[in-house]
């Protein structure tokens, strides 16, 4: 076996990335189709503020986050859609409004600040047994969601109106997006950090894009893209001793770069 | 039973007054144009017909059914307006655009075959011509197996010798598969000829009746005015 399995936080490391590796991609798709991908970082920036509001109140972080950006996105989508504030402005307000929030209570609470550091850009050795549970339980409920609302949310991506007016109900499904979304975000902070999150649902999407495929086979693609970028970047992380965020994103970015180049010949 | 009802519809946008007292019927059937000029009011009227949008008096049905219900909507075949243009970046092949709705997976192929792009089903959308687009997503209605289809202004983007056939293509849906058809557009002169009814909408219904009679009416202003 190799050395770096014979340590348990390793492995819960790699199972958790694993999932999350796999549902990532299959959010971002619907994201990055609906131009929508910034919704990710903003998510993960909300959710940083949960997790300062569970570290400061001495709750699980996770759930807090959890809670807190199923929350938001709801707000987030209820004001998209009633054209209240522009789409990307909206965003920004969020994103920007909830690390102002996470900052501040970090710097009242003090003591906490190597953990939120973990928060930020991912720590592979900070994945607890219950963390795990969480990562599985939820990422199987993402997983089942997605695969479920999988034909119905394409034609929602596709053109909202029309899909309403043949009785697909784009409301409700919106809704779900923006649910899924904000639970994938929240369970991938562990492993790739607040940071980082939006980048691991959006780069292996737009590698798979360029391949030019049928938007199932491209959900695929972006899947194993995602993975190798999770899997090779944990491997990385732990031989390097780096920040295991950083390293899967920069795997994921070199993926993408590849694409480019790799295109014209299957093509 | 009419296949469309539309009776008393009215709809503001704020203090803007987009339909007046609005009522037709269309039998099932028919192939009636909507023809009106730009900002008339036309695609609000469709999107009520369809149940999107909720009129603010007056009530409008599907073959007896209140539009915004489920089996109202599950008879209806809608091509909104610019689909064509907007799809064009979408990542998705033409088989799965058409299989968005369609009741069963057989009847993929045969709407394909109907709007006579059965070659194209593993190409991607964004690699076809805006007349072929356009035909995808006439296949993508058809393949609901509604009666009825609603087209919105959907030769906008397709150059002029595809837009003969296409409205050769729409007359025979009309003949030969039975389909009740509303075409809505700006260009009255066209649509006139093609359709055998017409209603023309600005904010209030300003003539419904026949093609001829709109024709002659037509001609017989520009007549007045020349």
């Amino acid at each position: 076996m190799l050395e770096i399995f014979q340590y348990e936080f390793m492995i819960r490391a790699f199972m958790a990335g694993i999932i999350i590796g796999a549902i990532a991609p299959l959010i971002g798709m619907f994201l990055v189709v609906r131009r929508y991908a910034l919704m990710a970082d903003t998510l993960a920036h909300v959710s940083l503020f949960g997790v300062a509001i569970g570290l400061a109140l001495g709750l699980s972080p996770i759930l807090v986050a959890l809670g807190i950006s199923i929350t938001a996105a709801l707000i987030i989508e209820h004001l998209r859609r009633t054209r209240k504030i522009f789409g990307e402005a909206l965003l920004a307000l969020f994103l920007s409004g909830s690390l102002a929030g996470a900052v501040v209570l970090m710097s009242m609470t003090q003591g906490f600040s190597m953990n939120i550091f973990s928060y930020l850009f991912g720590s592979i050795t900070t994945v607890t047994q219950s963390d795990l549970a969480l990562i599985f339980w939820f990422g199987v409920a993402v997983f089942l969601s997605i695969t479920l609302l999988y034909r119905h949310l394409l034609f929602v991506s596709l053109d909202e109106e029309l899909a309403e007016a043949q009785g697909v109900p784009s409301k409700l499904l919106n809704m779900a997006l923006v649910i899924l979304a904000a639970i994938t975000v929240s369970l991938s902070m562990r492993i790739v950090g607040a940071l980082l999150i939006g980048a691991l649902l959006v780069i292996p999407v737009i590698t798979a894009l360029q391949f030019r495929q049928s938007f199932f086979r491209t959900t695929l693609l972006s899947i194993v893209f995602s993975l190798t970028s999770v899997i090779a970047g944990l491997f990385l992380s732990y031989y390097l001793s780096v920040a295991s965020g950083g390293m899967i994103v920069l795997i994921a970015l070199l993926l993408f770069l590849l694409s480019l180049f790799a295109k014209p010949k299957l093509g | 039973m009419e296949a469309i009802k539309a009776d008393n519809i009215n709809f503001w946008h704020g203090d803007t007054h987009i339909l007046e007292d609005v009522s037709f019927c269309v039998s099932p059937g028919e192939y009636v144009g909507i023809i009106g000029p730009n900002g008339s009011g036309k695609t609000t009227l469709i999107k009520i017909i369809l149940g999107i949008l909720k009129p603010h008096s007056g009530t409008s049905s599907i073959f007896g059914q209140q539009s915004s219900h489920a089996k109202a909507r599950s008879r209806v075949g809608y091509v909104p307006q610019h689909i064509a243009q907007s799809a064009a970046r979408f990542p998705a092949t033409v088989g799965e655009i058409v299989a968005m709705g369609a009741k069963s997976k057989e009847y993929i192929d045969i709407a394909l075959t109907i709007a006579g792009i059965p070659s194209l089903k593993s190409r991607l959308i964004g690699d076809l011509s805006g007349g072929e687009r356009q035909r995808v997503f006439i296949a993508r209605a058809l393949a609901s197996q509604p009666d009825i289809l609603i087209l919105d202004e959907p030769t906008a983007g397709v150059d002029a010798e595809s837009q003969e056939r296409f409205y050769a293509f729409i007359k025979d849906l009309n003949k030969t598969h039975g389909l009740t058809i509303l075409f809505v557009s700006h260009d009255m002169d066209v649509i006139a000829k093609e359709t055998s009814s017409v209603l023309s909408i600005n904010r209030k219904l300003v003539f419904s009746g026949p093609s001829k009679e709109f024709l002659q009416s037509l001609h017989k202003n520009h007549h007045h005015h020349a």
